[in-house]
């Protein structure tokens, strides 16, 4: 059966040239100009998967109204916004909503198709349970590159976004290697400018913070990066 | 120069005023006076109307005399003046009579030296229609008498007359005297006495010396009288001549007789109709004799500089009682009016001879009217009008013609008490009134243009504050927003172009995030199409413009960051959590990467003692200003160059400075640096990255956001540019117990 994909965009063109890749792809592409038809149409059958515009016309937070809805229709549908809203504040409202990923409209479509596929695999793993890749442990981190989840201590269940995972992930592979931000965005698939990479470790860091009020193993290097600190238990 | 200087100059046209009244003063002067001299012509005119329309026996006889009258005598003679006696004479050797009734008096004094009390005579003439009456006092310490009974002849005191009688005879006539008594006194020379021919007298000792009156038939004196004073003093010797009568030849001649000038009657009813209290009338012949002068007790004082000894000076300059310096004044101010009279229109020569322009034009047949200052050097004295500081005179003269034969003149002269006579009481009002005023008006001036310069300083100060701030807000000014003059305009309209300006700028910099979004979309339209359709299966040819396609939509997305980057920082400098931070860790990571970035460039770190110099903030947000500045510093320095951060402790507060060696900021620059738009970089649009000047204006919002002052200067010493940021420090630290290499 065919995946099948909701696009809410306002802008026909781009939503054109979406749905037209995605269908490329194997994919059931429906398209949505704005929140009300999106949402009587999504009510009748929800989709495997939702790309957002936040902002549809003159309706500024419509595409946060959409989430808000499908995210209380469904805890697991895979949520992207796309948006030319950039900021910190559009990104860390949009990942409050529940969103599973943020992304800039400059995004490029493989990055994006890559992105689809990444989630739908997380979707599968969750469902299923064979390990195609190895779970990486790093002292007390654990993530498993299959379900996309962080764990903590053992016991902390780190809730991440795709792309903080990914961060996470690049930074963890080599405990005690700087990354910079543009590693970090390669790995994310992202492309936006460097300080979205800021804002990702930060949420990042909160959500370890939150779960362990000791947690400081993602170093800050001023001016090159971040890195995994080696943990000395570790080595 | 300033406002308030100009204002102050232009205030000083306000002097004008007080030279305004000056002038005012002097043209209404000018025209009261004018119109007192026409009148005063009028009456001369009248005066010799009468005088020679009148055709009676007694006028004409009147007239008659005028003409023959002192013909032909020297004016530089002395002219004794007889007046009619006033009462029947007695001859008493008591002066009682003469003082009252107010004779007029010659005086005398030593040739040598006046102060001398003892050597003074006073000699006075009255005359009756047969004789001449006249009383000599005389002043001696010690009279000595002459004794006739010793053959040896002693020195005595005595007086000889010589007079020249009817029939042009010369007579002299002794008079010395044993004691006081009655005199009879024959000329000497005449063998036999005439009665006709004696001077009968009476010598009267005083308290400072003798008294002679005398009676003298009037023929032996009719065409000259001279004295002579002869005191002989105790040491026996005779003084001859001790006293002397003074005359410009001022020697023994003075026994030459003088000419006796008698009162004439008829010539003297000739202006006794027109005799009034304030004018005086002097009728003058030919000669400029005054022929009779209705003020006869005041003669006009001879007041020739060479004669300092001339006796009546005395009273002259101690009648002078007004202040010098105001008198001063007053003569420089009236000036103009004052310097036509330098020249002295009428000369006194003697007390009954004038001269000078008057005179001659009167004896062209000219009518004269002019006037003279009571300051100048002659006097004429009129009845109830002596002070000389007064006031002026004015003068009118006409002449007397007979038959086309000038005969004589009549002169006016009447005291003129119009504005002169106040003038040094008005004027001193006047200009002290004056300067009140003028002073008034230039502290009024002075406050307005001090008020005003105020304003238009405030004004500068708003205008200089508004360009200076980063956002334009307009301060409500009371002193210009209230008002409703020109300045208050212009403040109004100043601050409605900065609230346009503001507007612009506000547009202006929300203009890179709108557009930034507004161009995302397309951008994205254009990527998608792109992607779209490089996974079609294209052409070989069609790949590379792909590709190009790719690469110009790439940058354009480049630029657009850029354009968002500074408002994305504002915002999120606006909305950033404060953390502790170390300073040194920042500077310590970004020195090195930045030293491996650029390994051809000297880094170097300076932190002074181990602490880490913790403060409150966004690391985040500093670690971006630094790259900021080290970014920039990199680009300014040469290879080799040194780039240098040191951090220090001060009471309060932290100071970090930037140096990099290289190229000085232009003047002026330093102050402009940290404004958006503003950039140093020489034109470089071959550059892959736009530069937009938003570094160093970021880093001024980062260091506004931490309450850290920033500063951007020239090396003093180095060639080099060095920034300067001073952070507020936080004492206490959870990562004090923490090794300072973190």
């Amino acid at each position: 059966m065919k995946r099948h994909i909701a696009i809410i965009e306002d802008e026909t063109e781009l939503r054109n040239n979406y749905r037209e890749a995605f269908e490329r792809q194997g994919y059931q592409v429906s398209t949505f100009a704005d929140r009300t038809t999106a949402l009587s149409s999504l009510e009748q059958k929800l989709p495997d998967l939702a790309i957002i515009d936040v902002r549809l016309g003159t309706d500024h937070e419509g595409g946060f109204e959409i989430c808000r809805q499908l995210r209380q229709w469904s805890k697991t549908l895979p949520i992207i916004f796309l948006s030319a809203l950039d900021s910190d504040l559009d990104i860390i409202s949009g990942l409050r909503l529940g969103a599973d990923d943020y992304l800039t409209k400059d995004m490029s479509l493989p990055h994006l198709q890559a992105r689809i596929v990444a989630l739908f695999r997380r979707l599968d793993a969750l469902h299923e349970s064979n390990f195609q890749e190895t779970i990486i442990e790093r002292g007390e981190l654990t993530l498993d590159p299959n379900r996309l989840t962080v764990v903590w201590k053992g016991s902390f269940k780190i809730d991440s976004s795709l792309t903080e995972f990914w961060i996470l992930h690049a930074l963890a592979m080599r405990p005690g290697h700087v990354k910079n931000r543009q590693q970090l965005m390669d790995a994310a698939n992202i492309v936006v400018d460097e300080h979205t990479v800021t804002a990702h470790i930060k949420r990042l860091r909160k959500k370890f913070l939150l779960v362990d009020p000791e947690f400081d193993a993602i170093e800050t290097l001023y001016g090159t990066g971040y890195r995994w600190r080696v943990d000395p238990l570790d080595s | 120069m300033r406002l308030k200087h100009q204002l102050i100059i232009i205030s000083l046209f306000t002097l004008f005023i007080p030279w305004t009244a000056g002038e005012f003063m002097k043209e209404l002067e000018f025209a009261l006076r004018q119109s007192a001299q026409s009148s005063l012509l009028s009456t001369a005119r009248a005066m010799a109307q009468l005088i020679t329309d009148n055709r009676s026996d007694f006028h004409q006889q009147a007239l008659q005399d005028l003409v023959s009258a002192s013909q032909h005598y020297p004016p530089e003679r002395t002219v004794f003046q007889a007046n009619p006696c006033r009462t029947p004479m007695t001859i008493d050797g008591y002066a009682d009579e003469w003082r009252e009734l107010g004779y007029l008096e010659y005086r005398y004094y030593h040739h040598l030296d006046k102060n001398i009390k003892d050597r003074q005579a006073h000699l006075m003439f009255c005359s009756t229609p047969d004789h001449i009456y006249a009383t000599l006092h005389v002043y001696d310490d010690e009279i000595l008498p002459k004794t006739t009974t010793d053959q040896d002849i002693k020195p005595y005191d005595f007086i000889r007359f010589n007079t020249v009688d009817a029939h042009q005879q010369s007579l002299i006539f002794e008079i010395a005297s044993n004691a006081p008594g009655p005199l009879r006194i024959q000329a000497s020379g005449l063998s036999e006495p005439e009665n006709d021919r004696i001077i009968s007298g009476f010598w009267q000792d005083t308290i400072n010396g003798y008294r002679l009156e005398l009676m003298i038939p009037k023929p032996l004196i009719q065409h000259g009288f001279g004295f002579i004073i002869f005191d002989a003093d105790n040491s026996g010797e005779a003084r001859f001549g001790s006293m002397l009568k003074k005359l410009p030849s001022n020697k023994i001649a003075i026994s030459e007789p003088e000419k006796i000038q008698f009162s004439n009657p008829s010539i003297e009813n000739l202006i006794e109709p027109f005799k009034r209290l304030r004018t005086r009338i002097v009728l003058i012949n030919r000669e400029g004799w005054i022929q009779t002068d209705t003020n006869i007790q005041q003669p006009f004082l001879i007041d020739t500089p060479e004669d300092p000894l001339f006796s009546n000076t005395d009273s002259v300059h101690s009648s002078n009682n007004a202040h010098p310096y105001l008198t001063g004044f007053y003569r420089w101010l009236m000036a103009e009016s004052d310097q036509l009279h330098t020249d002295n229109p009428l000369i006194v020569n003697n007390q009954h001879h004038l001269s000078g322009k008057i005179i001659d034009d009167l004896m062209q047949g000219a009518t004269v009217q002019t006037w003279a200052p009571s300051l100048s050097p002659t006097l004429f004295q009129t009845p109830g009008y002596s002070q000389r500081s007064s006031g002026a005179h004015i003068i009118a003269a006409y002449p007397i013609i007979i038959d086309n034969i000038v005969i004589g003149g009549i002169i006016l002269i009447e005291p003129h008490k119009a504005i002169l006579s106040l003038a040094n009481q008005a004027t001193l009002k006047v200009i002290l009134l004056s300067l009140v005023v003028v002073l008034a008006i230039l502290s009024i001036l002075l406050v307005f243009a001090t008020f005003l310069s105020h304003r238009i300083r405030q004004l500068n100060h708003y205008i200089d504050r508004a360009l200076t701030q980063s956002e334009l807000k307009p301060d409500n000014l009371p002193l210009l927003s209230n008002s409703r003059d020109e300045i208050g305009d212009l403040y109004r309209s100043f601050g409605k172009l900065f609230e346009r300006i503001e507007q612009y700028t506000h547009y202006l910099k929300l203009l890179p995030k709108t557009l930034s979004h507004e161009l995302r979309t397309p951008l994205a339209i254009v990527e998608s199409s792109l992607d779209n359709l490089a996974q079609l299966n294209l052409t070989e040819i069609a790949k590379p413009y792909l590709q190009r396609a790719k690469r110009g939509n790439d940058r354009q997305r480049k630029i657009l960051n850029t354009l968002g980057e500074a408002q994305y920082l504002e915002e999120s400098i606006h909305k950033f959590e404060t953390e502790e931070l170390s300073l040194k860790k920042i500077c310590q990571d970004l020195i090195s990467a930045y030293q491996e970035l650029h390994p051809e460039k000297q880094f170097e770190l300076d932190t002074q003692g181990d602490q880490g110099f913790f403060i409150e903030g966004s690391p985040d947000l500093l670690a971006q200003m630094l790259e900021k500045l080290l970014s920039n510093a990199v680009d300014f320095t040469p290879d080799a160059g040194i780039i240098k951060i040191t951090l220090a402790a001060r009471a309060e507060y932290y100071s970090l400075t930037l140096f990099n060696s290289g190229s000085q900021l232009p003047v002026g620059f330093s102050d402009k640096l940290f404004q958006s738009m503003i950039s140093r970089r020489p034109d470089d649009s071959a550059s892959e990255t736009p530069h937009l000047g938003l570094g160093l204006y970021i880093v001024k919002l980062i260091c506004e956001a931490h309450q850290a002052s920033y500063s951007a200067e020239n090396h003093t010493q180095q060639s080099g540019v060095k920034f300067a940021f001073s952070f507020p420090a936080k004492t206490e630290s959870r990562y004090k117990d923490l090794p300072s290499n973190l």
